[in-house]
């Protein structure tokens, strides 16, 4: 027996030798190391203050020996200059902070994705020292270079978010303008690719910074009748989606049957959808709420 | 046997198949190739995002999953997704046949004819009556787990935070591993002469299905202990595993996959001993 187990164990460990050492040349182990240094990252960003300063030069430290031994463009070391720059903007460096992003635009020149979110990224750390201008440029110069990539697209609302935020109406509303106009021609010229969705939950947000309630719910809609028909939302993403729809309807417009209408156009165009039994029974739990709610409706 | 088991007791029959396990590597080897199938699939499994073998693999994680799950430690929880199904594939289609085979081992053993080979031979020659057993007791466990699940589900929908009905809520959620495992013990107490009847005595499936439920129905509590007793030393893994998230958070990701191996391992030997002693009390009741 012992033989056996012998033998058993033997070829138990060749084979994961040499799974092991086939498997070296892949990004695994750097994977592991990655993970690691974000549970580091995700333990200061929990409570930046309550850190002392010794523990976060120590966690930077750590970034730049991975950054070190793995130079060139690994896609995936990408997210470990980004937590570099986002704990100097936690330690308020922000000078620091740019010259970090910065590398990224030079490292990874033709990774448009990461270029974008590192003219982002530079925005940011100008906004938060003080320098709304300079941050402009940088964010109207993301979504002028990469009007595709998250960054790009998230970039011209972006400005919206920030004039309101400081109560200057008159700009806030130019700003929402500008971005709408531009998620509609996205939206458009990128119908049924996943450019065209994103460009349309982010007109979305843009119509529900400014309260028009009527046209983000239609947008939900559109979202529901183009996107949500063709499989192209995971059940995840459809759930957040019927969340808004009912939030919006019930919460802000105070119409049960603004939600219900939403739903009954999806089941009278779509009626042999996977989606479309749980619709049938959203409707008819919306109908029975606005019998025995009337006055949350009206 | 009965005598016996009234002198020496489950414990002593118990420490006898640990002791013919021992002895007679006929009838351990089996149970060593269960063990040794499962933690090869593990070593598959947990290479499957990496090359060569994600070439196979990753279409379909991707496919099933998502592309996260190619990528540590999301991989490491695709492990504890898949495995449980391919645990009651080789339970089934492998499985039962070494523990057959185990079983006629022990046989021949006690009749004076240790040849290994004929063990394999009469183990194969059985094969399809023994694959009919696996599907009885899979099914049998998964009715058990299926009423289980209900009982489960009615419990999720109390709402109370104290007194009783709170306590048989907790009891019943936080002891869903506990009373799985005690579940699939009773399923296994129910068939537990089959195998033997099925490849020792060489019954057609349903008179072995009858004999066992006679015998099972004389013994049920011997034979329950038989499958409780040694099924016990499980429970630390079990707690270990159902708190395993906890425990990588705290250490490494790569715990998850050492949980698993310590519990393909732990239950491994465990069947081996709650098969063997079960054999034994079957060729006793013979006697």
């Amino acid at each position: 027996m012992k033989n056996t187990i012998k033998i058993y164990v033997g070829i138990l460990v060749v084979i994961f030798v040499v799974l092991a050492i086939l498997g070296y040349r892949g990004n695994y182990s750097l994977e592991r190391k990655i993970w690691g240094l974000q549970k580091q990252y995700a333990q200061i960003v929990k409570d930046p203050q309550g850190v002392p300063d010794n523990a976060i030069k120590r966690v930077i430290e750590n970034h730049k020996k991975i950054i070190a031994k793995y130079p060139g463009n690994n896609p995936i070391i990408t997210q470990v200059y980004f937590a570099l720059g986002n704990l100097y903007m936690l330690r308020k460096d922000y000078a620091q902070a740019r010259e970090e992003f910065t590398i990224i635009l030079d490292v990874y020149k033709n990774n448009a994705e990461a270029d974008s979110e590192a003219l982002f990224a530079i925005g940011r750390c100008y906004e938060l020292s003080g320098k709304w201008d300079q941050a402009l440029g940088f964010y109207q110069r993301v979504n002028n270079e990469y009007p595709l990539t998250k960054a790009g697209m998230v970039a011209i609302g972006y400005i919206g978010g920030y004039y309101k935020k400081i109560n200057d109406f008159q700009k806030a509303v130019d700003a929402f303008d500008r971005a709408i106009e531009f998620y509609k021609k996205i939206a458009k010229n990128y119908s049924d690719k996943m450019a065209g969705l994103a460009a349309l939950n982010l007109l979305s947000d843009c119509y529900l910074a400014q309260d028009r309630w009527t046209e983000a719910l239609d947008n939900y809609q559109r979202i529901l009748l183009d996107y949500g028909s063709k499989g192209a939302l995971l059940p995840v993403q459809m759930q957040i989606l019927v969340q808004k729809i009912n939030s919006i309807a019930v919460k802000e417009l105070k119409d049960y049957g603004a939600a219900i209408a939403v739903y009954q156009q999806f089941l009278d165009k779509y009626p042999d959808n996977p989606f479309s039994p749980g619709f049938k029974k959203l409707v008819q739990q919306l109908k029975s709420v606005k019998k025995t709610e009337p006055l949350v409706v009206k | 046997m009965e005598n016996r088991l009234k002198k020496g007791g489950v414990f002593s029959l118990l420490g006898e198949s640990v002791t013919a396990l021992l002895n007679n590597p006929s009838v351990a080897t089996p149970f060593l190739t269960i063990i040794f199938i499962e933690l090869l699939l593990v070593e598959i499994l947990y290479f499957s995002t990496r090359f060569p073998l994600v070439h196979f693999f990753g279409p379909i994680i991707q496919k099933l999953w998502g592309a996260v799950y190619l990528h540590y430690p999301n991989n490491l929880l695709i492990l504890s997704s898949i495995l449980p199904y391919a645990q009651i594939a080789i339970f089934i289609v492998i499985g039962n046949f070494f523990i057959s085979m185990s079983a006629a081992a022990l046989g021949l053993i006690e009749t004076k004819q240790s040849d290994s080979l004929s063990a394999g031979r009469i183990a194969l020659s059985r094969y399809f009556h023994v694959l009919v057993a696996a599907f009885l007791l899979w099914g049998i466990s998964w009715l058990f787990l299926s009423g289980y699940r209900l009982v489960l589900a009615r419990a999720l929908k109390i709402h109370s935070t104290t007194g009783i009905f709170f306590v048989i809520k907790a009891a019943t959620v936080y002891g869903a591993p506990y009373f799985n495992l005690f579940l699939g013990c009773l399923a296994t107490s129910l068939l537990a002469f089959l195998i033997p009847a099925l490849v020792i005595d060489k019954k057609n499936l349903f008179r072995a299905i009858g004999c066992n439920f006679i015998l099972v129905w004389k013994h049920f509590w011997t034979v329950l202990l038989i499958v409780l007793i040694p099924t016990i030393l499980y429970i630390p893994v079990l707690a270990f595993r159902a708190n395993i998230n906890d425990v990588a958070n705290m250490t490494f990701q790569g715990i998850r996959v050492w949980a698993i191996v310590a519990g393909y391992i732990f239950m491994g030997v465990i069947d081996a001993v709650v098969y063997t002693a079960l054999t034994k009390f079957f060729l006793s009741t013979k006697e």
